[in-house]
């Protein structure tokens, strides 16, 4: 089977000389389509750096990512950012989404940066998948926090990106609204086959993964596969 | 619309206060332009009805628009300043924003694109605007004009009867227009750069520009000031890019107001140069024609004058009176008869230094007063009436253009020996001296030179006659046919005789004067207006940036009274800033214009106190209620809120 993501002998190390701080140090690994990956480790282990790497939003000091045949790291800033919008999703631990525009236009955010058309078909569907329908016109601070992160589900989806990449997704909510958000992300996986990378600390989240990939200290301490 | 552009639009909405500052700098800005190329356009018109269109139009008019460019150029950059503040701030609010929209794949240029579309719309707001006010402020500037201008005409200073029109061109309106708008867009082209090139990890973060420096503060203001002074200064410091924006602003204000002021306080000066004696409105002067014979050896054989005597002058002081019985006083002086060699012992030793003494005689002025005039100066030198007083006074211009007024004899009661020049010698005692500051204005007025002698009477081959009288122009007409009943070869006294009508001139001058004022503290209220609104925009957007700091301090107990003390401490310190950079800059700025203007008129250089005065209480209040104000509506929200939602 073919690797979505392949990423490899990825270091970054913060600042220089002897303050510098080694983050990742030489991690490689691979996910397949359609895989589950929970990535979990003590904060300050490396894994929201890892993160943002595979996202594309920062830059490796060493090693490489390549997503759906791209080395990202090739890409140059707008290409990247082209690149980003269509085939990576990301979700915040803060949501962050706009407070201006409405859910729907949150979630369409990734196509209207495109300068594509709104596909009214495929909206409808996700707002059904996320629970949304009846509150497609409500703005973020008309919210609640779990809602407002099935928004950022749904902006992550929009695209049907290669990864999606959540970051935390239920550090901020309580327990009723991160069972919603993690069986909705299950859902997504299951079906539109979606690759999904999630990064916690919840042990809860971790073992309903396929996989589990375990930082510590910038290192890959295990790689397993769940055991269900 | 495009999705870049609604975000634009929702960041004017939503942030009212801001926008409504920024749209205020962009109008008045715009309106500024769209005057100045208004009077350009009705200066070249009204040139054109007086002088018609000649082969000379072209140049003149060219030469019109190159002022008009460089007012241009003054209002281009102080707006780009100004206003580029606004954007930066905006920008920066939106930090987060832009790092959502990074992270979901926006372009460097799309967000680029976003900034510069709030410049837009708010062109499409505050230019409109800003040309409506731009014709009224025409309107008005040429009413002031012509108003001086007809005064001008009517009082016959000008011999033509120049008037602006009031005039506008489609071509004018069109070149406001882009001039606004491409300021606008410059103003905004740096913030929308740098907004670009943040990383997006670091907008999500949302620290974005805000590079938080380690601060520390001095033990002494947390003595003096307390916990919050201490809080306050560190804040100012931590965050130096946005008290930058508003101490760059407040800067510019108070070094357009000092160059102001001392242009003004210059103006004023240069008029009273023109007319020391003060409370003078007109004055009649005789002057005898002077004929110089020379022998066949070139050498002076006889000097061919006339003079008026004292008793031809007190008559005519007499007569003089008589129009609606004014006060009249008279000054004469004899300035040809004799030279003299005053003793060395006599000099001071600043008279040595000048070295104006030392080639040999120097001419002997004699001066007469008025019976009356005459009587009180004797009585101020404390001699009687009849005595010979020595006016100990004199001034000097170096061959560096340095003029001085000092004492130049030690007086002691002596007899000085006059040399006639074609009438014999005679002897003077001096009983009496009079200093500097003693001496009538009026009889200084021939100038202060060589060795001056009130006596009680001379034969004067100049005399002025003056006058405080309100209606001077019927007092000149008045004295005007006395002096013909008097002066003349054929009425025994021949001489010149001329009339001057000072109060009006000098009417004249001030109106000139006060024309060119209005303009000037036009041109720079309205800069230092836009100035303002950015000092409002970037104080309430700083504010609003830290709601949550607010609300944490109060979380933790502080309480309003403290937050208002800490942000008061942190107007005074962002102000103190200004004055510390606006007032050695403005007063530079103010010294280089008056050595400009000291080319064409000799003025002492003051240091604008008046304008430092009004920079001082004006910056510490602006500042203080602006930030009053603003925080004033931080306070109304919810803590919890203001925390949660802010959360990061």
């Amino acid at each position: 089977m073919m690797s979505i993501l392949q990423v490899k002998d990825l270091t970054k190390i913060y600042g220089e000389g002897p303050t510098s701080v080694v983050a990742l140090n030489g991690v490689s690994f691979r996910v397949d389509k359609g895989e589950f990956l929970a990535i979990v480790g003590a904060s300050g282990s490396g894994k929201s750096t890892l993160m943002h790497l595979i996202g594309g939003v920062d830059r490796a000091t060493a090693g490489s990512v390549t997503i759906d045949g791209h080395d990202i790291f090739k890409l140059n800033e707008s290409e990247m950012a082209i690149f980003r919008r269509r085939n990576i999703g990301i979700i915040y631990q803060f949501y962050n989404l706009i407070p201006t525009l409405t859910a729907e236009e949150n979630i369409m955010l990734p196509r209207l940066i495109d300068n594509r058309k709104p596909d009214a078909d495929k909206l409808r569907s996700i707002l059904e998948t996320i629970g949304l329908s009846d509150r497609a016109k409500h703005l973020p601070s008309e919210l609640s926090g779990g809602q407002q992160q099935r928004v950022s589900i749904g902006r992550a989806l929009i695209n049907d990106p290669a990864i999606i990449l959540a970051d935390e997704p239920t550090g901020n909510l309580d327990s009723r609204s991160s069972r919603e958000v993690i069986d909705l992300l299950k859902l997504s996986n299951k079906k539109y086959h979606q690759t999904l990378i999630v990064i916690t600390h919840d042990e809860n989240i971790a073992i309903q993964a396929d996989r589990i990939l375990i930082i510590s200290d910038g290192n890959i301490l295990r790689d397993e596969e769940a055991s269900q | 619309m495009k999705l870049t552009a609604k975000l634009a639009l929702s960041q004017i909405k939503t942030q009212k206060g801001h926008t409504i500052m920024t749209v205020l700098g962009i109008a008045l800005s715009s309106a500024m332009l769209t005057a100045t190329a208004g009077l350009v356009l009705s200066t070249q018109r009204a040139f054109e009805i007086v002088l018609g269109r000649d082969s000379y139009t072209p140049a003149r008019t060219a030469a019109l628009i190159a002022v008009g460019c460089v007012f241009a150029t003054m209002i281009i950059a102080a707006s780009v300043i100004v206003v580029s503040n606004a954007f930066r701030m905006s920008a920066s609010e939106r930090t987060r924003q832009f790092g959502i929209l990074k992270s979901v794949g926006a372009t460097k240029k799309q967000i680029a694109e976003s900034v510069i579309y709030e410049g837009v719309f708010l062109s499409v707001i505050g230019i409109p605007l800003g040309v409506i006010a731009g014709l009224l402020v025409e309107l008005f500037g040429i009413s002031v004009a012509n108003n001086s201008l007809g005064y001008m005409y009517e009082s016959n200073a000008f011999a033509i009867d120049i008037r602006l029109p009031f005039a506008v061109s489609p071509l004018m309106f069109l070149l406001a227009v882009a001039v606004s708008f491409v300021t606008v867009i410059l103003s905004a082209w740096r913030p929308a750069r740098k907004a670009a090139n943040i990383a997006a990890i670091d907008a999500v973060r949302a620290k974005g520009e805000v590079k938080i420096k380690n601060a520390r503060t001095s033990k002494l203001t947390a003595k003096l000031f307390g916990f919050e002074g201490a809080l306050a200064a560190k804040s100012v410091k931590r965050s130096r890019r946005g008290f930058r924006a508003t101490v760059v602003s407040l800067t510019i204000s108070i070094v357009l107001v000092m160059v102001a002021g001392a242009f003004s306080a210059a103006m004023n000066a240069t008029i009273r140069l023109a007319f020391p004696v003060s409370g003078i409105t007109a004055f009649a002067q005789f002057s005898s024609p002077i004929e110089y014979t020379y022998g066949d050896d070139s050498e002076l054989e006889n000097i061919n004058y006339s003079t008026i005597d004292a008793h031809t002058a007190e008559k005519i002081i007499a007569k003089l009176r008589e129009y609606n019985g004014v006060r009249v006083s008279g000054v004469g002086m004899n300035n040809i008869t004799y030279t003299v060699t005053p003793p060395e012992e006599m000099m001071t030793d600043k008279t040595r230094q000048t070295g104006i003494l030392a080639h040999g005689p120097t001419r002997a002025i004699l001066m007469m007063v008025d019976g009356g005039a005459y009587a009180g100066l004797c009585e101020k030198a404390g001699v009687p009436v009849g005595s010979n007083i020595l006016l100990n006074t004199l001034r000097f211009t170096s061959d560096r253009g340095k003029t001085s007024v000092f004492t130049p004899y030690n007086f002691a009661k002596q007899t000085l020996t006059l040399t006639g020049n074609g009438a014999p010698d005679t002897e003077i005692t001096l009983d009496g001296v009079l200093s500097s500051d003693e001496i009538p204005a009026e009889m200084l007025s021939f100038g202060q030179a060589a060795l001056m002698i009130l006596v009680p009477r001379t034969d004067a081959n100049v005399y002025h006659w003056y006058t405080n009288a309100k209606d001077s122009t019927g007092f000149a007409e008045y004295a005007k046919s006395v002096m013909a009943e008097n002066i003349g070869s054929d009425k025994g006294l021949p001489g010149y005789y001329h009339v001057s009508d000072i109060a009006t001139f000098k009417l004249q001058q001030e109106t000139i004067a006060g024309t060119v004022m209005f303009f000037v503290y036009g041109f720079v209220g309205m800069l230092a207006l836009i100035a303002l609104t950015s000092v409002i925009s970037t104080i309430s957007t700083n504010l609003r940036a830290r709601r949550r700091e607010f609300a944490v301090l109060r979380s933790v107990g502080m309480t309003s009274d403290g937050i208002r003390k800490m942000l008061n401490l942190e107007s005074v310190i962002s102000s103190a800033r200004s004055l510390l950079y606006g007032l050695p800059i403005g007063l530079l700025c103010a010294y280089g214009l008056y050595s400009g203007m000291r080319l064409a008129a000799e003025i002492p250089f003051r240091v604008p106190w008046l304008a430092v005065a009004g920079c001082v209480v004006g910056i510490f209040s602006i500042t203080w209620v602006t930030m009053r104000f603003a925080a004033s509506r931080t306070r109304k929200s919810n803590l919890i809120e203001t925390i949660r939602r802010e959360g990061v």
